[in-house]
């Protein structure tokens, strides 16, 4: 058993993936690989000082519209890219909060002035963000968030607690949802800021996550946040939200994707010389039937992934086939989870820091599987809008 | 499923129901980075209990009980997160008082005041305890183990009981942890429990005799393990589920507890079934069984079942949890690594399954 064959993305984004292999070979080379992985694991993946490398070669932004300094990449193209980063293991944590989901909605929504300051700045890979979305009451249930915000002269006061933002130790700023008005139905009285983290009145507190990585809670204290910091107008903050993970929803999955083939991979990989009971592991009826119904399921995945940026490019907002898709490969990536501990059997229990470099960081992969399945809207939640707008089922 | 217990197991169940009130996720955590990662005063206290000596006669200083009290003690133990390895010391000292006369190391492994622990496995895939490559040379009195041990749980250990090839079949021998010869090289584990290779070079070992009931003393020990690491993995799921289910009422979004959501209690039922599928398993097994003879294709099928069980049980009870279930803060994730830990040690749910077709003669 070898590797999985390429995933065949057509001309234009095979061209591409190759522009952006030569780039990372000379960028993030096998001693700065090694650096990285020296790190702790919950530190990976996260380095201001690559995302400005990418950054002032151009690398940040590249599915930007040109007029916002971008390379106007298709769908596809931006697809192949983000898995080719993923596969090389580089570290785009950093930006990409800022680069996808800030800067699609600050496209949609943000003021001329807004536009000029920090879109820029994200496109350097020198600012910084994580989301604020989730509180203690508000999870599934987003739009009952009750983060207050008031307006006081130029500046919004803003209190409350925030849950789970990944990153929300490392960002500068916090792409922060708020309640503008109490008194308004639910999703109408929402707004969104852009709320520096090293204001006074805000707390971080960071927290380990199950996959070994962190995120932060944080606590706002009367902190005081310009007003033209406000994305959107007052109050339209749900449009502004949904309009930009509609955007970011085809994307997330790339990475998720990167991540299942290259555990696909290591366990291939494994086969190749693993020996049971004086018997070929591979060679084992059962291990190939394994094997082959993830590698279909891996193509499958990507098919998931082709059809909706293919919607994207012909200007339609997957939102049924984007949770389909969503909720397939989070699946995909716990099944291959389990069937790499199955088959490492007891040394697939062994921590990232064993000798055997295939068994690592696969149990890794089972614990990472849950982060897909609740993380951007829960698979329950995914099932719902799958039946509800997918299906037309009544609610 | 309710069990009829005699009133004596309802009241040992209960003793270890407050046992484990003391340990518990708090105590598990604070265990991850500790060395060893169990309270060695704890395990004595478990010994003074009795339960060491569970299924020892009286006549050698036991309780001279069964299967069922074992697992229900071990139910406990894996409800209560409990790190001290009560079923692997438990059963150990069964195997060490089998004889007609108890191995001396016996008195201090009912008491806890040496921990000793089988160490069988040699790959990652559940070997045939029956066929091990570790050799037993030499008369007894005299004996000499060469071999290698992996995934032991030596943490604290001071001695082993070793599956090995002997002249006349595989035979159990006893080696000391201090014995010349008897090398440890630890490595660490997801769940924070450290795991070693034992390496054995003609080391010194004594050889433990089988119960007059059993076909073979290491065939005895080894399905006791897979009742014992199943019946743990029983208590992790339950309690797992129990407090899941006080979440789902409590939790609310939407207006409404989560539990009211039809989507989430057909996984609530799904979790019961599986959970009660091991329990019947565990507590029938227990029943219908010798101590020193279970049926090796039911123990078999227990432990690849309850492996799979706990695995996907725990892995639901976080879903079911949504974030707050993700945290390393939350105990939650905990069972989830401790499922991970037990339904991995002496072969995993596959492992399991193809040793079944072996020991079923399913292909013959
Ligand atoms: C690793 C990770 C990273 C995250 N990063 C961020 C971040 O950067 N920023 C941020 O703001 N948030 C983040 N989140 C939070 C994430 O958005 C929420 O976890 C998610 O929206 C679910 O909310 P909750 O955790 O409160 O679960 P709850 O909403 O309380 O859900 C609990 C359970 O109930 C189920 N449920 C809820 N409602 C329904 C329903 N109507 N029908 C059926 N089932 C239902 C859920 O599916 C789940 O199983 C992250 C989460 C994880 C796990």
């Amino acid at each position: 058993m070898s590797r999985l064959p390429a995933h065949d993305m057509g001309p234009a984004a095979n061209a591409f993936r190759q522009e952006v292999r030569e780039w990372l070979a000379q960028h993030w080379t096998p001693e700065q690989r090694a650096e990285h992985l020296r790190k702790p694991f919950k530190e990976r993946g996260w380095d201001v000082e690559f995302s400005r490398l990418m950054g002032s070669d151009g690398w940040i932004g590249i599915g930007w519209p040109k007029e916002f300094g971008g390379q106007g990449r298709s769908a596809t193209e931006q697809i192949a890219f983000i898995t080719e980063m993923a596969n090389a293991g580089a570290p785009v944590q950093a930006h990409n909060t800022g680069e996808s989901i800030v800067a699609q909605a600050l496209f949609l929504h943000g003021t001329n002035e807004q536009q000029d300051e920090w879109l820029p700045a994200i496109r350097r890979g020198e600012r910084t963000f994580a989301l604020g979305y989730s509180e203690p009451e508000a999870g599934s249930d987003l739009a009952s968030l009750r983060t207050r915000a008031i307006r006081d002269d130029d500046d919004w006061v803003v209190n409350g607690q925030k849950l789970w933002s990944t990153g929300g130790d490392k960002a500068e700023y916090m792409w922060l949802a708020v309640r503008t008005d109490p008194d308004a139905k639910k999703h109408a009285g929402i707004s969104v800021l852009m709320v520096d983290l090293r204001s006074s009145g805000v707390t971080i507190r960071p927290s380990l996550a199950l996959y070994g990585k962190t995120f932060s809670a944080q606590f706002y204290d009367n902190v005081r946040v310009p007003a033209k910091n406000m994305v959107g107008a007052v109050n339209n903050g749900w449009k502004v939200i949904t309009d930009a993970l509609a955007a970011e929803r085809v994307m997330i999955g790339g990475t998720r994707m990167a991540g299942i083939e290259r555990a696909f991979d290591h366990l291939t990989e494994y086969l190749k010389t693993a020996v049971v009971g004086g018997k070929v592991l591979k060679a084992d009826p059962a291990i190939r039937d394994r094997i082959g119904a993830l590698a279909a399921d891996i193509e499958v995945a990507r098919q998931f992934q082709m059809r909706n940026a293919q919607l994207v490019e012909q200007g339609k907002v997957p939102i049924h086939e984007a949770a389909m898709g969503k909720v397939f490969a989070s699946e995909l990536q716990e099944r291959l989870g389990q069937a790499a501990l199955d088959i490492l059997g007891t040394g697939g229990l062994l921590s990232e820091d064993t000798e055997s470099a295939p068994v690592a960081e696969m149990e890794q992969v089972l614990r990472h599987a849950i982060m897909g399945m609740i993380g951007g809207g829960t698979n329950e939640i995914q099932r719902n809008v799958i039946a509800q707008r997918g299906l037309d089922l009544p609610r | 499923m309710d069990l009829y217990l005699t009133s004596e197991q309802a009241l040992l169940r209960d003793s270890a129901a407050k046992f484990i009130e003391a340990a518990g996720p708090k105590a598990a955590r604070g265990f991850r980075a500790q060395d060893p990662s169990f309270s060695a005063p704890r395990l004595r206290h478990a010994g003074e209990l009795g339960w060491l000596g569970i299924l020892v006669p009286g006549a050698a200083g036991g309780l001279g009980l069964g299967l069922t009290e074992l697992a229900l003690v071990l139910e406990q133990a894996g409800r209560g997160l409990v790190c001290e390895p009560i079923g692997l010391a438990a059963i150990s000292a069964a195997a060490l008082g089998q004889g007609r006369t108890p191995h001396p190391v016996l008195d201090r492994a009912m008491t806890g005041a040496a921990l000793i622990v089988p160490a069988f496995q040699e790959s990652a895939h559940g070997d045939d305890p029956l066929a091990p490559r570790t050799h037993v040379a030499g008369e007894d009195g005299a004996l000499r183990l060469t071999g290698k041990k992996m995934f032991v749980c030596a943490d604290g250990a001071d001695g082993f009981l070793v599956n090995a090839r002997g002249r006349d079949g595989p035979a159990l021998c006893y080696v000391a942890r201090n014995a010349p010869g008897c090398t440890l090289s630890r490595t660490q584990t997801v769940e924070g429990r450290k795991l070693a290779t034992l390496t054995l070079t003609d080391a010194p070992a004594d050889l433990i005799p089988p119960h007059s009931s059993s076909r073979n003393a290491v065939d005895a020990l080894h399905n006791l393990v897979l009742l014992a690491l199943s019946s743990e993995l029983l208590g992790v799921m339950e309690k797992a589920n129990e407090i899941t289910l006080d979440y789902l009422r409590l939790r609310k979004q939407f207006g409404k507890p989560i539990g009211s959501f039809q989507a989430l209690q057909h996984q609530a039922a799904n979790i019961y079934v599986r959970i009660e599928a091991t329990r019947s398993l565990v507590f029938q097994i227990a029943a219908n069984n010798d101590a020193f003879c279970i049926d090796p294709a039911t123990a078999i099928a227990l432990k690849a079942k309850a492996s799979e069980d706990a695995m996907i049980v725990t892995e639901a009870c976080i879903q079911l949890h949504g974030a707050i279930g993700f945290t390393d803060e939350h105990d939650i994730g905990l069972y989830l690594k401790r499922a991970m830990l037990l339904s991995a040690l002496f072969g995993n749910a596959a492992a399991q399954r193809r040793r079944y077709i072996a020991a079923a003669d399913l292909t013959a």
